[in-house]
């Protein structure tokens, strides 16, 4: 599926397009990912090809942070369903949960991405709320640190005045 | 005579009694927020705080007809908000830190959580606590009618003297030989005794508030510990008190084959030591394999390799590089390691090398520094791999005095491995000990990231040069040669700007800041 989104191959300019884009993927799939990169970074490589072939090999080489950034930045100049849904596997691996529910969000709306984001609704799920737990917490503890302070200030004020 | 050297003795048990309560606090959050600078800020600051208010709430007491029966509820007061901590700590540390928090979103709450938690579990107690002083003076003057001065000097002497025998007491008896429950449990016994012996002097009509309050006291008794959370597909092989922290080993089974992790403290999603039932590699995600990379660098093929390992756990670095190093070097070993519960562990569970076992010596309950200092010269690796918690790394073992150590403690040529918690090379932490470790080896280092994890591996080198990127060899294991020339993976450091020193070392707040860049680039 990913060499199919590379596009067709009915020009000479596609062609080369084309071979670059396997390439990489043959080279990410090496683990020559230095190679991989170079391979789309020529020009006539189109932006969303180079995008999906950087994020394969950075996803592939463990940089999911990278691999992210890769389909964000793609994704900020042009909606691609399978660079959305990669964007939510990588959102819920890397614990983000405001990206992941941002990337779902838009892949729901996604043309031809009803399984996909069926597929991804439950581990979405499961880490907002999490995170939403977690931050629930905090804003509970500093609520508790501020009474806690509150009452120590009105209780010194007023036992250091004294008996009247 | 007799009767103030009675009242001496209870102020000094008292003061002794806050000591408890004050340093057993921190063993006790550390499951949940660790042992850092910030939470012993925290619990030392709410104690404080509940101190002030209760100094002030013992004088105002301190005026009653008799003050000698408000001492005597102060303490049973003081008793049972002591009791009961080992059994609301975990409850208390969960409305800050749920179920199912990872350990970087953890990390993240240390500062607001802790405190919010030291609140709630410790300033009842202390505050209790801080009333025994005021009412201690007063009752001292009234019998003796000598003046303000003379009664408070001889209290707060008593105090601090008692005071001292708890911190002490605690430290290097208590919590390792009772553990934290009946640390606290102790504790809060002898204040009580204390409170129903001041109101038995005091008046029968208080002996009833006097038996209610050892009965809270003694009602924990009957109350089960809590057992150690395990996630969901492990199985708890053994769980153990260390005198440093909670330890414990669980298993799971990955395509037929036996995975065992040893995990401190709650753990969340972390571990401190794997072991594969299969030695070698152990695959994606796991830092301990690229602690073989520089003996595929070095020239030497033959002979042994001696390693120091500063932080060998239950022995996961010693177990991959056994079956890992290139021709015919073997591994000769020396591993510090400071609690000896995860040694004995390691040995039991990790196929940890045997006491006596020839090239393996492990040295337990031992400062990683102090050993290396002390170890002698010649090693072709010095693996550091200490962390306090899980994620706290501790701060000697960070300067640039320390990697100066490591530096002499290597042969010409000699390797530093280090593993960095870090989410990339620019980290806050992972900078700050490159250039540390620049500075003090006078040269280049490398920051080597590992995929898939949050794991930076940091290498040095004495007088040779580190071949990394353009200069890395063809043919290395484990796709290291195509790795160490991917860009985006590496980080020269060259650079002895602001080394972290022993003077000066803001390890807590760069870690700090490594959480908020990452909780930053989220929003």
């Amino acid at each position: 599926m990913l060499v199919a989104l590379a596009g067709g191959a009915a020009s000479s300019h596609a062609s080369t397009r084309q071979d670059a884009f396997a390439r990489s993927l043959e080279h990410t799939a090496a683990g020559d990912y230095a190679a991989a990169l170079e391979s789309v970074s020529a020009e006539g490589v189109g932006a969303l090809p180079r995008a999906r072939a950087r994020l394969w090999a950075f996803h592939h080489a463990g940089l999911l942070d990278e691999a992210l950034a890769e389909a964000e930045a793609a994704l900020a100049l042009e909606e691609d369903a399978w660079l959305r849904e990669r964007a939510v596997e990588l959102s819920v691996a890397l614990h983000d949960a405001p990206a992941a529910r941002r990337h779902l969000t838009a892949l729901e709306s996604a043309e031809d991405a009803e399984r996909a984001s069926v597929a991804w609704a439950g581990p979405v799920g499961e880490l907002v709320e999490r995170d939403e737990a977690a931050r629930r917490g905090e804003r509970r503890a500093r609520w508790v640190v501020g009474i806690g302070a509150l009452l120590c200030g009105v209780a010194l004020a007023a036992l250091a005045r004294g008996r009247r | 005579m007799r009767r103030d050297g009675a009242l001496l003795a209870l102020v000094a048990l008292a003061g002794a009694g806050t000591m408890v309560v004050e340093l057993a606090a921190v063993r006790l959050l550390a499951p949940w927020f660790g042992a850092s600078a910030a939470v012993w800020t925290n619990v030392i600051g709410v104690v404080l705080l509940a101190l002030a208010v209760g100094y002030l709430l013992g004088a105002r007491l301190s005026a009653a007809a008799d003050p000698l029966r408000r001492l005597g509820f102060v303490l049973l007061a003081a008793a049972c908000a002591t009791a009961w901590l080992p059994f609301v700590a975990a409850p208390t540390a969960a409305l800050f830190l749920p179920d199912g928090t990872t350990l970087d979103r953890a990390a993240t709450q240390v500062r607001w959580g802790s405190l919010a938690t030291s609140i709630l579990l410790f300033l009842p107690a202390a505050l209790a606590l801080g009333a025994v002083g005021p009412l201690a003076v007063e009752v001292d003057q009234r019998r003796r009618a000598r003046n303000a001065g003379d009664a408070g000097g001889r209290v707060l002497a008593a105090s601090t003297i008692g005071s001292l025998v708890g911190t002490f007491g605690t430290t290097h008896v208590l919590v390792p030989e009772l553990g934290l429950r009946w640390c606290f449990l102790l504790a809060a016994g002898v204040l009580a005794a204390l409170g129903i012996a001041t109101l038995w002097r005091a008046g029968a009509a208080a002996r009833g508030v006097g038996g209610a309050a050892l009965l809270v006291v003694a009602s924990t008794l009957l109350v089960r510990p809590a057992e150690a959370r395990v996630a969901d597909g492990l199985t708890l092989l053994e769980a153990r008190q260390s005198p440093y922290q909670s330890v414990r080993v669980v298993e799971r089974v990955v395509d037929g084959e036996r995975w065992r992790e040893l995990q401190v403290n709650e753990g969340f999603d972390s571990f401190q030591s794997v072991w594969r039932e299969t030695p070698g590699f152990l695959g994606p995600g796991y830092y301990y394999d690229w602690f073989v990379l520089p003996a595929w660098l070095d020239e030497r093929r033959d002979g042994a390799w001696r390693t120091c390992v500063v932080g060998l756990g239950a022995g996961t670095a010693w177990r991959v590089m056994e079956s890992t190093l290139p021709g015919a070097l073997a591994l000769d070993g020396l591993g510090v390691e400071i609690d000896p519960e995860v040694v004995a562990l390691g040995r039991e569970y990790m196929d940890l090398a045997a006491a006596g076992a020839p090239g393996r010596r492990v040295l337990s309950g031992a400062d990683g520094r102090a050993c290396l200092a002390a170890a002698g010269g010649g090693f072709d690796q010095v693996v550091l791999d200490a962390y306090a918690n899980q994620v706290e790394i501790p701060a000697h073992l960070s300067t640039v005095e320390f990697f100066r150590v490591v530096r002499d403690a290597l042969r010409p040529g000699g390797w530093l491995t280090a593993n960095v918690g870090a989410f990339d090379g620019e980290d806050p932490v992972a900078d700050a000990l490159a250039r540390t470790a620049s500075a003090a080896f006078e040269g280049p280092v490398w920051l080597v990231r590992v995929p898939f994890s949050r794991n930076v591996m940091l290498y040095a080198r004495r007088d040779a040069p580190i071949p990394m990127g353009d200069a890395v060899p063809d043919g290395l294991p484990h796709g290291w040669s195509d790795w160490l020339r991917f860009a985006p993976a590496l980080r020269r450091v060259e650079s002895a700007v602001a080394p972290l020193t022993d003077d000066r070392n803001p390890i807590d707040v760069l870690q700090r800041r490594s959480l908020e860049r990452a909780e930053e680039r989220r929003r």
